[in-house]
């Protein structure tokens, strides 16, 4: 079935001036200093390389040996309050890594590597617990039941397991991708402890010293390169996990009963959902509410009303630049996802908007100077429209893999029908594919919409976010941390959680029936 | 003749309700027997209860002898009942080819590792697929999908073979390669057939005895007659 082409034209027009663009410009300086290649291969940059890979490996490793159990039990056992779980799990995933950080520096005496693994970790694992979730939600019943006629409980878990581990390595590779690429976290816990340089900040501290875009990026290409093979990774692996797809007469796989183990499960999920959620906001309103004389609600309350009062405008500022973000990524990531599941060669506009996201957040920053700063677009270099523009290129492919993967699960026959009777591929696009689809589509604007909320590793570099709420934050841990900091840290976080949880509870639920 | 089958006040139930009277049904081994009945009426139902996968609600089973399930206690797991199931669509595993869903199921039975691959071969002989070893289950049509759904069936060494509408989404020459190709195995290794079917017209042609759920009543086993098995074209 045709896409619209000029609605396809317009929408990779956006994903190339935004997304792609800076890169080209930045792969381009490289061209005028080979020699910033050198720096490569030297000693400090091969460490930095392996510090960086232990982190990323140590952050999937951890978010795979929870999220995978986790992600099982809530999906297909009678873990007591499992419909509890379910959005408890995403709230990891709102938090910003710096909020955790900011928290647990003060929990615990952990610090380097270990404290930033931990934290990471923490914040996402729910990448996998999701996808394993998902996965596991998709087996048929009937496949399930003929495992266990074959050979019980163990040959059901072997049976499954296939089925489930290409989600579970999807999510591990995503949380790879974000842990390596993090600034904030490592930055700020060497900042309390002992120096854990990894790759993201030695980037940014190329650039700052000498602004020599072409060291910037020869610095980057490792850690680029080592993006690109886990994103590939995980293009195939979400291949791979379609397998589980839903096919007609779907019948829901059998819930099984946990037994005795009930009690350890749910130990295990309460201490979870303890460590990465309850704890850290704990200590975020402990910190909030005490003053000279100890805790107090007088004190909370003032220190919130502090927050409120001086970051008013951060707040606002980071509302809308993330709703803007996330409303105009949606139509965009609509005609892209459209076009990369019923295109014959559409997987490519797949593998052009991971590209973005796949180069150090730092590194798109820089490009976006490099593009815009520029006398003839001053105007948008400084105002909103560049910010909105760089969190739309940077997080695109998120809402592309959420509406690919909703287009592929819509049957063609719809969009063939309505053509038979005249419809124009527009309202194709717009009447027949998006309407069935809209808890996806509020589900991608809800992704766009946290993750600009969060995102402060390309921000930092830009004037025009340098009013958001997490540049503020930043700023204030690093020099002046004072009780309304962790108030404002919560009310960002409940500002993060409010569209994340309401997909979560009505949302979720009515793409899962129309799946 | 010895039991494959026996029930004593048996209610089937669905979630936690009950769907049928208490019914006491026998099957000799080695028959082919229909399950007929409107859609809903608990077919399905009676074929996984007997399977163990999912408990009934009151009175006994026994297969081969052997009590399996008394109430909704579950004293055999399914995998040791001796059974085959073919489900409708043949709920093939989409992660791996044809030769490795067979594997997988003689490594559980126990088979050696070098006695698999000969076993397949013989599997593949029995539902006429000879060469389909390398093809992925995902691609197969749907008469090669329920006879590689057969094998995997007969992987198990079954006694029995519960059959829940396969032949439901075949074309009629499917319908009746399959019919025949599962009298001719009933015949040779003396398996015993619980057959439901929303078509009995070309089944009973090769079925000993009908049974009829409905409004959760299970009528008296009524033998077909020989004049009932000419087999009907679509």
């Amino acid at each position: 079935m045709p896409t619209h082409r000029p609605t396809l034209i317009l929408a990779v027009g956006a994903l190339v001036l935004f997304g792609l663009l800076p890169l080209a410009v930045m792969a381009w300086r490289i061209t005028g200093d080979m020699g910033a290649l050198g720096r490569i291969i030297d000693g400090r940059t091969i460490s930095l390389i392996g510090r960086t890979a232990m982190l990323g490996t140590g952050v999937a490793g951890f978010a795979l040996l929870v999220g995978v159990p986790f992600g099982y039990m809530v999906a297909r056992t009678d873990l007591p309050g499992r419909s509890l779980w379910a959005p408890l799990a995403w709230v990891p995933l709102l938090l910003p890594p710096l909020v955790l950080a900011m928290s647990w520096t003060v929990l615990a005496p952990l610090r380097g590597a270990p404290m930033t693994i931990w934290i990471l970790g923490l914040g996402h694992f729910p990448l996998v617990a999701t996808f394993v979730a998902k996965a596991a939600r998709r087996i048929d019943r009937r496949q399930v039941e003929a495992a266990r006629l074959v050979g019980g409980w163990s040959a059901q878990w072997r049976m499954e397991w296939p089925l489930i581990a290409p989600a579970a390595v999807l999510g591990a590779t995503l949380a790879f991708v974000f842990a390596i690429n993090d600034f904030a976290v490592p930055d700020y816990v060497s900042s309390v402890g002992p120096k854990f340089n990894v790759y993201a900040d030695e980037v940014f501290a190329t650039w700052q010293v000498d602004q020599k875009d072409a060291e910037a990026v020869s610095t980057a290409l490792p850690l680029i390169a080592l993006t690109l093979c886990a994103l590939t990774l995980a293009l195939v692996m979400r291949r791979r996990g379609s397998l589980a797809s839903l096919a007609s007469g779907f019948e829901r796989p059998p819930i099984l009963r946990l037994g005795r183990a009930k009690w350890p499960a749910l130990v295990f999920a309460l201490g979870l959902i303890s460590v990465s959620v309850f704890l850290p906001v704990g200590q975020l309103l402990n910190e909030a509410g005490t003053g000279e004389d100890g805790w107090s609600l007088g004190h909370t309350g003032s220190a919130f009303s502090m927050a409120l009062e001086r970051c008013r405008d951060n707040l606002r500022a980071s509302i809308l630049l993330a709703a803007g973000a996330a409303t105009l990524a949606v139509p965009v990531a609509l005609a892209i996802g459209h076009g990369a599941a019923r295109l014959k060669r559409g997987k490519w506009l797949l593998a052009a908007c991971i590209l973005p996201f796949a180069a150090p957040a730092i590194l798109f920053g820089i490009g976006q100077i490099s593009v815009w700063n520029h006398p003839a677009t001053q105007s948008f270099y400084t105002g909103d429209g560049l910010v909105i523009a760089m969190l739309l290129g940077r997080y695109l492919i998120f809402p592309v893999l959420v509406l690919t993967s909703a287009v592929e699960n819509l049957s063609p026959r719809l969009e063939e029908a309505a053509a038979m009777v005249g419809v124009s591929p527009l309202a194709r696009l717009f009447r027949i594919v998006a309407l069935p689809i809209l808890p996806a589509l509020a589900g991608a604007w809800t992704l766009v919409f946290v993750f600009a909320m969060r995102e402060l590793d390309a921000a930092i570099l830009v004037p025009a976010a340098n009013k958001t709420v997490m540049f503020r934050l930043y700023n204030a841990v690093h020099f002046y941390r004072q009780d309304y900091v962790a108030a404002l840290a919560l009310v960002t976080l409940f500002v993060i959680m409010i569209p994340g949880l309401l997909w979560s509870l009505f949302a979720r639920k009515k793409m899962d029936v129309l799946s | 003749m010895s039991l494959a089958l026996e029930t004593k006040g048996l209610v089937l139930q669905a979630g936690q309700q009950a769907i049928s009277d208490p019914f006491d049904l026998q099957v000799p081994e080695g028959q082919h027997v229909l399950v007929l009945g409107p859609s809903g009426c608990g077919k399905s139902t009676l074929l996984r209860t007997i399977a163990g996968l999912q408990p009934p609600r009151k009175g006994t089973l026994e297969l081969f002898g052997q009590l399996t399930d008394d109430g909704p206690q579950r004293l055999v797991q399914p995998h040791l009942r001796n059974l085959g199931f073919l489900f409708q669509d043949g709920a093939l595993w989409p992660q791996w080819n044809v030769e490795k869903t067979l594997s997988f199921v003689l490594k559980h039975r126990g088979m050696a590792k070098s006695a698999i691959p000969a076993e397949i071969a013989r599997l593949l002989e029995w539902v006429e697929l000879e060469g389909f070893e390398k093809r992925s289950t995902t691609t197969l049509s749907g008469g090669e999908a329920q006879r590689v759904a057969l094998a995997r069936a007969l992987a198990c060494k079954p006694r029995m073979l519960l059959l829940d509408e396969p032949l439901g989404p075949l074309d009629f020459e499917l319908r009746q390669g399959l019919l025949k190709r599962l009298h001719r195995l009933r015949n040779e290794l003396g398996l015993t057939l619980l057959h439901v079917t929303h078509d009995p017209q070309e089944a009973r042609a090769y079925a000993d005895v009908e049974i009829r759920l409905n409004h959760g009543r299970l009528r008296d086993p009524k033998p077909i007659q020989p004049t009932q098995t000419e087999p009907q074209g679509n």
